[in-house]
């Protein structure tokens, strides 16, 4: 025998039947709790008033709904404003939906005229000719001379350029078209040759 | 009720077995909607907007997964709880109004439904505490007792799962008794103590 009161909500459901209910997936701790509750409700009186309070309220909560629901005055069906509100509804979407068309050729046309300006000057700024770009002139070596007293051939700055001597090419002609491949040697261009400082001279030499 | 017939003709766009349908469950959805919202006006404005949106979607109504009144019963019980939602908002600033001298006429004014009703004391007493429940709990137990449903079903209409429903509809009636039990309320408890009668003894309850 417990000592310990279900509580309300447990009353409650015990007195509509539920614990005892036939469900199929009604776990097997709910009947272990409705027979729990049957056994206190044998010696409590306190629980019974409680339950009998649940049972009797019951019908009171089903008639006072049906009374109250037989009291309200229907009106009469209004099936033309159901109607009409339906048209309404679709007359909206259809408006909606010819709005959002108009305004999303309208954004494109807007696109299309402010971007093709922008990727006319992008596109023109690619295919512009580069500016040719001239190799710097050859640094000539400068000699410097030690003795500080006598001048060296190539004037007074001491500089002497030498020519580039000429590269064999695979064709073994080195000025003439190729009539084979076509190919055509390319101008040659003078560089000097690397210049080794000159050895100091003697003295008295 | 309508039968399968008009209701396969209303489904494929005929105006006149449409028109058959809404005739046939109106009342009932009156009904029910008023016990949800305890007002008249409330309650036929929602029951418009049932059937306004039950008759765009028709197309997608599927009679073997449940009676057409079942399926409008679902989206009957949604509408409720969103007016009664907007309702609130509509509340609370008209108490606004009415602390600045400026409120709206009685409610009373609106069609007050307990003046047309010739209830009992003790009905009276319990629909009036029943307007004081909680909105899910008072759902709950309309839906169990007036339409009699079972708690799956409950639980589809609330969106719920079905032992929510059966606690929902315990904690009503806790909440009822506690109402009606106030010592407050006087009139409404010796009435309700009076018609139920003495507490049964222990061999009348059959335990």
């Amino acid at each position: 025998m417990s000592d310990i009161h279900p509580r309300e909500v447990e009353l409650a459901r015990f007195g509509d039947g539920e614990l005892y209910a036939a469900d199929i997936d009604r776990a097997s701790a709910d009947i272990d709790r409705a027979s729990d509750v049957a056994e206190h409700l044998r010696w409590c009186a306190r629980c019974r008033s409680v339950v009998a309070d649940h049972r009797w309220l019951q019908e009171e909560i089903k008639g006072a709904l049906m009374e109250a629901a037989d009291a309200v005055d229907v009106s009469r069906p209004k099936w033309w404003a159901v109607q009409a509100q339906i048209r309404g509804e679709r007359l909206n979407a259809a408006l909606s939906r010819r709005a959002s068309a108009v305004f999303s050729v309208v954004v494109a046309c807007c696109m299309m005229l402010c971007v093709s300006p922008a990727l006319g000057q992008s596109v023109s700024a690619r295919t512009a000719p580069p500016e040719p770009v001239t190799a710097p002139p050859p640094v000539a070596a400068i000699v410097s001379d030690v003795s500080g007293e006598a001048t060296l051939p190539g004037g007074p700055l001491g500089v002497e350029v030498t020519p580039t001597p000429e590269l064999p090419r695979m064709h073994g002609r080195t000025r003439e078209r190729c009539p084979q491949c076509l190919y055509e040697p390319v101008p040659l261009l003078r560089t000097p040759a690397p210049m080794l400082p000159p050895t100091p001279l003697e003295p008295g030499a | 009720m309508v039968d399968d017939e008009t209701l396969t003709r209303a489904i494929d766009g005929d105006e006149a077995a449409q028109r058959a349908l809404y005739e046939a469950h109106h009342a009932a959805a009156l009904r029910l909607a008023y016990l949800l919202l305890q007002d008249t006006c409330d309650a036929e404005e929602v029951v418009q907007d049932a059937f306004v949106y039950v008759f765009r979607n028709l197309a997608r109504y599927e009679p073997e997964r449940g009676s057409f009144w079942a399926w409008l019963r679902v989206v009957l019980v949604s509408r409720c709880r969103n007016s009664r939602r907007r309702r609130r908002l509509h509340v609370l600033s008209l108490e606004t109004l009415d602390a600045a001298g400026r409120g709206p006429a009685s409610p009373k004014s609106r069609g007050d439904p307990e003046r047309a009703l010739e209830l009992r004391g003790t009905r009276r007493a319990v629909w009036t505490a029943l307007q004081q429940v909680s909105a899910g709990a008072r759902d709950a137990l309309v839906l169990r007792y007036y339409e009699e449903l079972s708690y799956a079903e409950i639980a589809a209409a609330l969106g719920c799962s079905p032992d929510a429903a059966r606690s929902r509809v315990a904690y009503g009636k806790t909440q009822l008794r506690r109402l009606l039990a106030e010592p407050e309320r006087g009139e409404a408890r010796s009435l309700a103590i009076s018609h139920r009668g003495d507490v049964p003894s222990r061999g009348e309850t059959g335990f």
